[in-house]
């Protein structure tokens, strides 16, 4: 429905502000927008890539905790990783201290400016290089092992075999993860308001919550959209019919080549710098500013706002789920086989930045309410877009892939036979649902949940569009405090985001770890 | 004539299981033959056809291939110096190379033309005709195996090896496949090796047989000779259906439970009382009637009998003494269970497997 909303108004008649403004601002949103996405998908790709690679084929002391600590920057919503980076960097801060007080040098100013574009680049690149970082490995791990013997057979060396077959197999996952990464680029709004980058998300708040202007806010997005839209499309296209999955059972990962002498200690501290940069010294950032700050900060109203972070993200989390199953297993006995069509509708949300779907969603639902008023002919509140509900609906839009796909594989693994049997018991379908399907598909459920409400947690431009006046979340606590240079104590809230965020990542990383 | 191959004392040891994966297996393979390695799946056949390669390596031995000594102790030459041709189980064929691509990837350093007249001619040699734009996912398994199979030869490797060159096949195609691969490899007089656990693949293609049992080397002979003259129960098994019976040795010969046997035809005077037959070394001569045979010939009971499409497999047996013996025998006809039957035995022999007491 947003995507639609939007779509519809990319084509209809424009306001006057807009017809002003916007050849200047397009031009210059688009500008830094797709400098952003290049910078980013360049950094990503090679710090993901070149991780995944030694991660998957070298054995070196301590990398099961590389492992892990490699993935960490996930649970960083970028927004959160800028803060702390902004503090690592500025005059009073612990770098800046160590230099001019033990070191001795002499320092004015700032040490490195991160609030520009390739800073914006530097802070994506360290929180989302775990996508492709991720989808590497998962490729590199699970494609045919025989494939890079062949080569070695044949004469190619290491170097070769790695360029012309293992990184060309692995592209179709290397770059959905890089259009994961872009996606997360473009659905971010804290960083870039941050860093003062003019991209069509803050294009679209400015329009929206400064100027007041809907009409300029839908275009926007509309526009964000068509890039969404055609970043699918290329992902898709690139993918096309290329799917190289091996055949038969026997994909057992390559041995590890064990390292010794200085490949072993360049690898693990290449490997070690990352996971430094990208999550140690943030996180520990964090940790030091929110123990400073907590006898300020941690009072009733900040445990008032956890509690309603956690009951808004259960809720919507629960909703989601309880959809997912609804909308799965009906298809499932309905005996659909249009089923690919159902997933790429739903995983579009996903995909669409959040401030597009808040504005998508906006128009209709206050249209919505104030012919509600007309026929009721109250006076009153607008009924719909001024409580949680919108709020709830736009997560559901948001984040419904999440849940359905988390739910759709627990389906697909449970197969229909057991369905089919219980049916031929005297079991109707939704009794069936209920005593067989359900249990077997618990993990998947409890992993959806878990999934949708991490990302609820962290969701910060739809949140901040579409809440009730003065309603936070943790979120959008943390996100204020920084923008009113609180940036200590907006640690605090960071914190439990991020520790919160920790957790599908354990999950995950142990699903992962399973299927190879 | 120097062997092409030749394996010293090769042992192999995975780290955390118990027992070697290869045991101290030493052969050697003449230029031109095509050996079969023979074995169960665990019995590290394939083990050692990739450290033969250079996919995996030897905790102890050497390996010398063409002369020169390709790995001995920690020291060997990587696989992919080793000039070594693989055509794997699942052919592992690049899934984003086209057919040229993938047969063209080993010849490095060659010119276009060069590069496409050697895939051009490999190509014909395995038979395969088809658009060399192709991709491996648009063929057919059968095909599949044939660009694996031009891939590995195209660079002219001093061996080639074949990892269970059969097992992707339906039954129709397989024994076509059987035939061809023999013509080609034969054609191009490299040698070959190929591990296989279907022992009429290997009886039918190679030349040379070698058994492997848990990591061991238990025989290694031409078809013909493993066929006929295992040297454990466990080796004759593997080769088919035969028959063990307990005899002792008198005057006139063997006394088996079925009768006498006439010495002189197949009695090894060293071996231990044991008669070993094939069940196509069974011949009928005549259903009886009565209870006893004659002196000198030999006669059972028939205890079952199965239609099995182009022979049918007869079980009879025979109790003297208190001994109980069986026999396999393949034949045309089905008897029906309790029928006696008189029967001549071919070639014979006594044997002495310490492994087996009969079948």
């Amino acid at each position: 429905m947003p995507v639609f909303t939007l779509l519809t108004h990319l084509v209809t008649s424009a306001s006057d502000q807009w017809q002003l403004v916007a050849p200047k601002i397009v031009d210059s949103y688009l500008k830094d927008t797709l400098l952003l996405l290049g910078g980013v998908a360049l950094c990503t790709f090679l710090v993901g890539t070149s991780a995944a690679w030694i991660m998957s084929s070298y054995e070196f002391p301590g990398r099961k905790y590389m492992e892990w600590l490699l993935i960490l920057p996930m649970a960083f919503p970028s927004y959160m990783m800028a803060y702390s980076y902004i503090g690592l960097l500025e005059y009073t801060g612990p770098i800046h201290s160590f230099l001019r007080n033990t070191a001795g040098w002499q320092l004015s100013g700032p040490l490195i400016d991160l609030m520009n574009l390739p800073g914006g680049v530097f802070i994506f690149s360290i929180t989302l290089f775990p996508y492709v970082y991720l989808f590497a490995r998962t490729s590199f791990l699970s494609s045919s092992k025989e494939v890079q013997e062949a080569a070695s057979l044949l004469g190619s060396s290491p170097w070769r075999t790695f360029f012309s077959v293992a990184l060309p197999m692995a592209r179709p996952a290397i770059a959905g993860g890089i259009a994961l990464a872009s996606m997360e680029v473009l659905n971010d709004y804290g960083t870039v308001k941050y860093f003062g980058l003019n991209t069509f998300t803050t294009g679209i708040f400015r329009a929206w919550l400064t100027l007041g202007d809907l009409d300029s806010a839908i275009k926007l997005a509309s526009i964000l959209t068509l890039i969404v839209l055609l970043l699918l499309w290329a992902e898709y296209f690139q993918r096309g019919n290329k799917r190289w999955a091996s055949k038969s059972g026997r994909t057992a990962p390559a041995a590890r080549l064990p390292l010794s002498g200085m490949g072993k200690w360049s690898v693990l501290a290449f490997c070690a710098a990352i996971a430094f940069i990208a999550f140690v010294l943030p996180f520990g950032q964090l940790v030091y500013w929110a123990i400073k700050t907590a006898h300020k900060v941690l009072d009733h109203t900040f445990g008032l706002i956890v509690v309603k972070s956690f009951v808004l993200a259960s809720l919507s989390s629960l909703l989601i789920v309880i959809l997912a199953v609804i909308l799965l297993y009906t298809v499932r006995v309905a005996g659909i086989y249009r089923m690919r069509y159902v997933t790429r509708i739903a995983s579009l949300g996903y995909a669409i930045p959040g401030a597009v779907i808040a504005v998508g969603i906006m128009a209709p639902v206050i249209g919505f309410d104030k012919w509600l008023l007309r026929i009721t002919g109250q006076q009153g509140p607008l009924l719909l877009s001024s409580g949680l509900f919108m709020l709830i609906f736009a997560y559901a839009v948001r984040f419904m892939a999440v849940g359905y796909n988390a739910i759709d594989s627990g389906f697909q693994k449970t197969g229909q036979d057991v369905n089919d049997a219980a049916r031929t018991l005297g079991y109707n379908s939704w009794q069936a649902l209920w005593r067989v399907d359900l249990p077997l598909i618990r993990k998947s459920i409890s992993a959806g949940l878990l999934l949708v409400f991490v990302d609820v947690i962290k969701e910060l431009p739809l949140t901040l569009i579409l809440r009730p006046f003065n309603f936070h979340t943790l979120a959008t606590k943390a996100f204020d405090m920084a923008t009113n240079e609180q940036i200590a104590e907006s640690a605090n809230a960071s914190l439990i985001v991020i520790l919160t965020g920790i957790l599908p990542i354990v999950l995950l990383n142990r699903i992962i770890r399973n299927n190879t | 004539m120097l062997p092409v191959l030749e394996l010293r004392n090769i042992s192999k040891i995975y780290p955390g299981s118990a027992g070697k994966a290869v045991s101290n297996v030493s052969l050697a393979v003449d230029k031109g033959d095509i050996l079969a390695l023979v074995g169960e799946s665990g019995s590290g056949k394939t083990t050692l056809l990739r450290t033969i390669a250079g996919l995996e390596h030897p905790d102890e031995g050497s390996l010398v291939l063409s002369g020169n000594v390709i790995s001995e102790g920690r020291k060997s030459v990587p696989a992919y110096q080793r000039n070594i041709g693989m055509v794997f189980q699942d052919y592992a064929l690049f899934p984003h190379m086209t057919i040229a691509g993938n047969v063209g990837f080993g010849l490095k350093g060659k010119s276009a033309s060069e590069k496409k007249k050697i895939i051009e001619e490999t190509l014909a040699l395995t038979g395969l005709d088809e658009d060399l734009g192709k991709y491996p996912h648009q063929l057919s398994g059968g095909q599949q195996q044939r660009v694996a199979l031009a891939r590995a030869l195209a660079p002219k490797p001093s061996i080639l090896l074949l990892d269970e060159p059969f097992s992707n096949l339906d039954t129709i195609l397989h024994e076509r496949v059987r035939e061809d691969l023999r013509k080609i490899v034969k054609a191009t007089g490299i040698t070959t090796i190929l591990v296989t656990h279907h022992t009429r693949d290997a009886l039918s293609m190679a030349d040379k047989v070698a058994v492997i049992h848990k990591g061991r080397l238990l025989q290694m002979d031409t078809p013909q000779a493993i066929y006929a003259n295992p040297v454990s129960g466990y080796v004759a098994h593997l080769f088919g259906k035969y028959s063990c019976i307990a005899c002792s040795r008198t005057s006139y010969g063997l006394e088996t439970p079925f009768g006498m046997l006439a010495a002189g035809q197949g009695v090894n005077e060293a071996g231990k009382p044991w008669l070993f037959c094939r069940p196509e070394h069974i011949r009928i001569l005549e259903e009886t009637g009565s209870g006893h045979a004659p002196d000198g010939s030999l006669e059972g009971r028939v205890e079952n009998s199965t239609f099995l499409g182009d022979y049918v497999r007869v079980v009879l047996s025979a109790e003297k003494g208190g001994q109980r013996a069986q026999l396999v025998l393949h034949t045309d006809t089905v008897y029906p269970p309790g029928a006696r039957l008189r029967f001549s035995i071919g070639p014979f022999k006594t044997v002495d497997f310490g492994d087996i007491e009969k079948e």
